[in-house]
Order: C-alpha cells, then structure tokens, then sequence
C-alpha cells in the first residue's frame, strides 16, 4: 500500500481517534516506511507549535438572555378597557351635559366626584360613604366643561405614569447590561434585541 | 442531583425555560467566542456573531435534533453566520486571526497574570509573543476551509466526526483538509524556526 492511504490513520494517530485495526495497519506500515515516521514527527512538531502559538482572544464578553415582559398583560388589558371606558363614558357625559344645559338647564348629567372616583381610584371609596347634604347637592349637578378635562387630565397622567415605569424597566436592564459587560449597549448592531450584552443570566429572572 | 447535560437544556429550552438558555450561555460562551473571534476580522463582529448564535438557539431550538450534540449545533448556526458576515463583507480573505495588537486592559495576556517564572522573563516573554505572531501569520493565510478544520480541531477539540457534522461534509473530506491545514502550517512555520 501506498503511503497516500496511511494519510488518514496518521491524522488518528496524532489525535488518537484511530480505531484498533487502524492503528495497528499503521503500525506495520510505519515498521518499513521512514517516510511516514519524519511524516508524523513532524506533524506532531506543528501542532506542538500550533499549541504553544495559540493566538490570544480578548476576554469573551458576556451574553444575557433578557426575558420578553410577556406580551399579553391581563392587567393592563383590563385597566385600559376600563380606563377607555370611563373616558367615553366621561365624554359622553360631558356633551350630553352640554347639550342638555343648552335645551333644558335642569336636565340630569354626570356628576363631576363621581367622574373624579372612576378616573382616580384611590379616592373612589371615600366617594361611596353616603354624601352628606352639602355635597348632595354637588352630586347632581351637571359637570362643568373644565371637570370633564381634568378628569381626562388625571387619566392621561395615569397612563403616561405606567408608560413611565414600563421605560424604567428597560432602561434598568440596558444599564445591568452595561455595567457587567463594559460595553455599550448602542455600539453594537443588535442593541435592543432580546439577548443583551451582560455577565450575569440570572439578572434577567424577573 | 447530577448537572443536566447541554441537550437537555436545549430540551428546556423548547419548553419554554429561557433559565436553561442562560446556563448554556454561561457554559459555552467563552468557547464560542474563542472560536468565532478567529473566524471573523472584527471583535464587533465576534460579539455580534456569538449574540446571534445564541438568539438564533432560542428561537430554533424546535430544530435541534434528538440524538444531536447542542455544540456541534452551536458551532454549525456560528459558522453559518461567520460564513454570511463575511460574505456580505466580501473580505473573507482578509481575516486576521487573532489580535495584531497587545490586548485590552481588561484581557491581559496570561503571562503577565501569572506569578513570576520562567515564562515572565522578558527573553521568554518575547519568545512567545514571536510564537504566537508567527502562529496568527500563517493561520491567517490558509484557505478557509482548511482554517475552519484546524480551528475546530486543534483549538475546540473535535472530533473529526463531529466537525464533518458541523460542516456537513464526509469526515474523509475533514481529514483531507485537516492533513493540508496542518502541511501548510508546517511550510509556514519552517521558515521562521518555529518547530
């Protein structure tokens, strides 16, 4: 046989990945072939140079898997149906207010605590407590054009509060990220995708 | 409680655990980033390419085979993106293997980490980072396919059968290149007195 078919079972060899048979084919071969003996010494050489020459590469940075915040949020869905709500519903309460106080001053029309306890919560239960006659009188009459754009107010304020905490979230992440990589976030391609730049996968639990 | 073994952490990755992502990140990130920091020219590309090697794990872990090894996988979705980068680039011939120039602050080399000994004598010292150049050289000059295999090989440990499965090629074809890979090195290495 011609060296050229020992080429195989001199890489095994090297690497030790030569099955029995193999290797002992060689083992013949190598018995009667010099050739093939400065063959293999001298690979050995390169790789010995290959291992001692490694090439450095800089620390790897690290890699965070950020969590998706689920896309689908109950809770939020609802509290925008309902905030929605209460805004048409305020609305609507408003014109017809405006309408009725053109056509018929007395006419009933939403009442402006009542408005205030659907846009600001909080307050509500207080607002449920049987009204004492001084603000009885509040309560029936028909909500003024500048009630209906505060109430509107406190619920524009309410949403741009969560849009506010839904940034700080991110923000948060991008700045862990930062920290723990040293790396800026905005001077890779791939800055506001899923996987971020960062040292520890566990900052991503939440 | 034995520690799960990479195939089964993608397998929890498929069933939603993005957890089990972040262990096979923290296993195999330094790994993957040796390996696609010599294939690429860039480090931004390196850390871009790492980045999507792992967003693309999370997004087609249903693709992993049974029976599969997640490395040989990671390696082939890694390649694949060396592969396009440079491509698009069109200067794959171009690669420098490794870094031309002293590392950053943060990555010192490992001589100099180390306590004092023979290896920190300046002498030594020189020696070795002369090793290494002439090492960069001529892995920078050797065909692309014959660079992915010793790269594989000699730096990652492979398998010969598991780099012809990263690479989709027979193993006899692994071989061949990996015997040219290695004759050119040694026609390289030669002239410089590096044995």
């Amino acid at each position: 046989m011609s060296c050229e078919t020992f080429r195989e079972s001199i890489l095994g060899r090297l690497y030790g990945e030569n099955s029995a048979t193999a290797d002992d084919a060689l083992t013949v071969h190598l018995s009667s072939c010099s050739a093939c003996r400065d063959e293999i010494d001298a690979l050995a050489r390169v790789r010995e140079a290959l291992r001692d020459g490694e090439p450095q590469v800089a620390r790897a940075p690290r890699l965070l898997v950020l969590h998706d915040r689920p896309a689908f949020r109950p809770a939020l869905l609802a509290a925008s149906i309902l905030g929605a709500a209460l805004v048409a519903g305020a609305a609507a309460g408003g014109g017809y207010a405006w309408v009725r106080g053109r056509t018929a001053p007395s006419g009933p029309a939403p009442s402006a605590p009542a408005l205030a306890a659907a846009a600001s919560p909080a307050a509500a239960p207080a607002d449920r407590v049987p009204a004492p006659a001084a603000t009885q009188e509040a309560v029936d009459r028909p909500m003024t054009r500048a009630e209906v754009d505060a109430a509107i107010a406190r619920f524009e304020r309410r949403i741009d509060s969560a849009r506010a905490a839904d940034m700080q979230y991110v923000l948060t992440q991008l700045e862990a990220s930062e920290a723990r990589s040293g790396q800026r976030i905005g001077r890779t391609n791939q800055a506001l995708r899923n996987v971020a730049l960062a040292s520890n996968p566990g900052i991503g639990a939440q | 409680m034995s520690m799960p073994t990479d195939e089964d952490l993608l397998l929890a990755v498929r069933g939603g655990n993005v957890e089990s992502l972040g262990v096979l990140v923290s296993r195999w990130e330094d790994p993957l980033y040796r390996f696609v920091s010599r294939m690429v020219d860039r480090p931004d590309d390196a850390r871009d390419v790492c980045q999507e090697t792992f967003l693309r794990i999370l997004r087609r872990s249903d693709a992993f085979r049974e029976g599969a090894r997640f490395s040989t996988w990671m390696y082939q979705i890694a390649l694949n993106l060396c592969r396009d980068r440079a491509r698009r680039r069109k200067r794959w011939g171009r690669v420098v293997v490794g870094s031309t120039t002293p590392l950053s602050d943060d990555a010192p080399p490992r001589e100099s980490a180390a306590p004092e000994t023979a290896d920190t004598h300046p002498g030594t010292a020189l020696e070795a980072a002369e090793r290494r150049r002439a090492v960069q050289r001529a892995l920078t000059r050797l065909p692309n396919d014959q660079r992915e295999v010793l790269l594989l090989k000699e730096y990652e440990g492979l398998k010969f059968r598991e780099i012809a499965e990263v690479l989709e090629v027979p193993e006899s074809t692994v071989k061949s290149r990996m015997y040219a890979a290695l004759d050119a090195m040694r026609a390289s290495l030669e002239p410089t007195g590096i044995r």
